[in-house]
């Protein structure tokens, strides 16, 4: 059985949170259903919209689908909550993930 | 009761304060790295030390010396304080995570078991991972047998702690005269290794970070990764490779390389009765499983085949528990032999769990001598061991481990089989988490987390993995009517 049967299954029998749905969306990341993935990561935010990862993570599947604006905004979101939290890391990260998403679109 | 209770709660003050200290690094990683959890480590640091100096100024005036059998309760005490308190920055900075969830992580990391709740790995902040591995490395020779070594206040009693923590059957071998200075020299060791280890990694290609976790959970043969695909991560031959000699030098007796050290000879090692079968049978079965795996065409090529089995072998057999491949899907009769040699494959002595070679080889001398006494019943047999004549004491002491360890693991199978798991699950996270190996089987295999338990079963996981880092008598004798009456 593998992780993400494990963590549907969770949901399955109700419990629900941002951690659960985080670790969800990573799953579906990995398998490569991109569109999972963003709807997992949208739903750890509404349950935290303070977790910095799940921005992160929600920029690179957006990117993964070629929206690249949704994917800069998701970024520019998860850098302000970054910072807010002194995440500096994270928010380092996700700047630079921000100007590819940017470039990407000055070329589309 | 109070009289009693008193001076073990001094002790186990002073073992929280300490432990409180421990966290300073995670914490300094963190300032260092700016990351998020900066505030989690703050915090845990201060209720950390500051519970356990207040535990100590309440109980300090109290000078009773430590007995016997205060020696049980204050480690039974120990392994389940301090994940508690280890916890702390996972749960300030997993708010979501629950304590349950919290507990097993850390009873899980200073067992030394590696079974893991968390997912997204990659993504936590350096210093929470560094902070997971590092109880695998505060854990691998034990808590206890740390503190006497660099507490010299704990000499007061602490023979009787340090026998009731240290693995393996063979607990009053002398090293040194004075136990401190044992302790001390099996930490030295211990560090000399993993920052040996460290090196090798950071040399071989991983980022420093991957190497200080993966060092810590080589040696201290726990586990936890600081990637979802754990060592499949790296996808790298060479740091395979120095992952497994690493796991095969941490699942020897500490006492051998301690020797070794100190003679600056090989003997030690040629004359270690464990060594041997240890590695005969470690390497056997990698070169086994290779042939199976490749036979049943699994890998299409032998050599792929006996990286893959050589890999997952010795880490499950050493009870280090991280993988570079999903042995869950490989045929049932693999995972299962691996799981097997995990219940007894290490040295007494290690940083490993299970049985230990020490007791396996003797219970199959015992089991000859038997066999002869039916052929010969006047005969006068002696079981020997390096040459040594074991007495009957230690032979029958080993029979009842064994009774009582497999006796664990059929009724907490059973618990975990009644709340609902299924047979293979349950059998393959009780063998996993009793001798503190990490990975099972089925919903708790290799490529997944022990996140899909429901509490109570995560709460019995826990337990197991206690009983398995605490050699089971010291954990049962605590919970026995005698041993509380007066």
């Amino acid at each position: 059985m593998s992780a993400l049967e494990n963590f549907e299954k969770m949901l399955a029998a109700g419990r629900d949170n941002a951690l659960l749905r985080y670790s969800l969306g990573n799953e579906y990341l990995k398998a490569e259903r991109y569109a999972e993935a963003c709807t997992q990561f949208e739903a750890a935010l509404a349950f935290d919209p303070k977790y910095s990862a799940a921005w992160k993570l929600l920029g690179r599947a957006r990117m993964d689908l070629g929206q690249f604006a949704e994917a800069a905004e998701a970024y520019r979101q998860g850098i302000e909550v970054a910072e807010a939290r002194g995440d500096v890391q994270a928010a380092k990260e996700m700047a630079v993930f921000r100007k590819r998403a940017l470039k990407q679109l000055g070329e589309g | 009761m109070q009289d009693r209770l008193i001076p073990i709660l001094k002790v186990l003050g002073m073992v929280i304060a300490l432990f409180g200290l421990t966290m300073l690094f995670p914490l300094v990683i963190s300032e260092a790295m700016a990351d998020a959890a900066r505030h989690a480590h703050d915090e845990a640091v201060l209720a950390t030390i500051g519970s356990g100096v207040f535990l100590w100024l309440l109980t300090r005036h109290n000078k009773r010396e430590l007995r016997s059998r205060d020696g049980f309760l204050l480690v039974v005490l120990i392994w389940t304080v301090l994940p508690i308190f280890a916890a702390l920055p996972l749960l300030i900075y997993l708010p979501d995570l629950s304590f349950t969830d919290a507990y097993f992580e850390t009873m899980s990391g200073l067992t030394t078991t590696g079974a893991t709740v968390l997912s997204g790995l990659d993504n936590l902040p350096a210093s929470i991972n560094i902070w997971r591995a590092q109880l695998h490395l505060l854990g691998g020779l034990g808590v206890i047998v740390l503190v006497v070594a660099v507490l010299p206040l704990l000499g007061v009693g602490g023979r009787q702690m340090y026998k009731a923590e240290t693995p393996g059957p063979m607990k009053d071998t002398k090293l040194t005269p004075r136990m401190e200075e044992t302790a001390k020299g099996l930490w030295v060791v211990y560090l000399f290794f993993t920052l040996l280890c460290f090196i090798a990694f950071w040399l071989g290609g991983m980022g420093w970070v991957d190497a200080v976790v993966h060092a810590f959970s080589v040696m201290g043969l726990g586990g936890f990764s600081s990637h979802d695909a754990s060592f499949g991560h790296f996808n790298s031959p060479l740091l395979e490779g120095i992952a497994v000699v690493f796991a095969l030098i941490a699942g020897m007796n500490f006492a051998t390389h301690f020797l070794a050290f100190r003679q600056r000879s090989f003997h030690p090692y040629r004359v270690d009765p464990e060594l041997r079968w240890y590695l005969f049978i470690v390497l056997g079965s990698c070169l086994g499983l290779a042939l199976f795996l490749w036979y049943q065409d699994v890998y299409v090529d032998f050599l792929t085949a006996l990286r893959y089995a050589s890999f997952n072998t010795i880490s499950v057999a050493t009870t280090m528990g991280l993988a570079n491949a999903d042995f869950n899907a490989w045929p049932y009769f693999a995972g299962l032999w691996m799981l097997f040699l995990c219940s007894f494959s290490t040295s007494a002595g290690s940083t490993g769990g299970g049985i230990k070679m020490m007791r396996a080889i003797l219970l199959y001398k015992q089991v000859y001598r038997e066999l002869v006494h039916l052929l010969h019943p006047n005969a006068n047999l002696l079981t020997r061991l390096g040459g040594v004549p074991v007495t009957n004491k230690i032979t029958y002491a080993v029979l009842a481990y064994l009774f009582i360890y497999i006796a664990s693991i059929v009724v907490l199978s059973f618990v975990l089989i009644a709340s609902g798991l299924d047979v293979f699950t349950a059998f393959s996270a009780v063998v996993a988490t009793i001798n503190n190996t990490g990975p099972g089987l089925n919903q708790v295999g290799p490529a997944t987390t022990y996140a899909v338990l429901t509490d109570f079963q995560t709460w019995v996981c826990s337990f197991s993995m206690l009983l398995g880092r605490l050699e089971l008598f010291t954990l049962l004798v605590v919970l026995t009517p005698a041993f509380w009456r007066k």
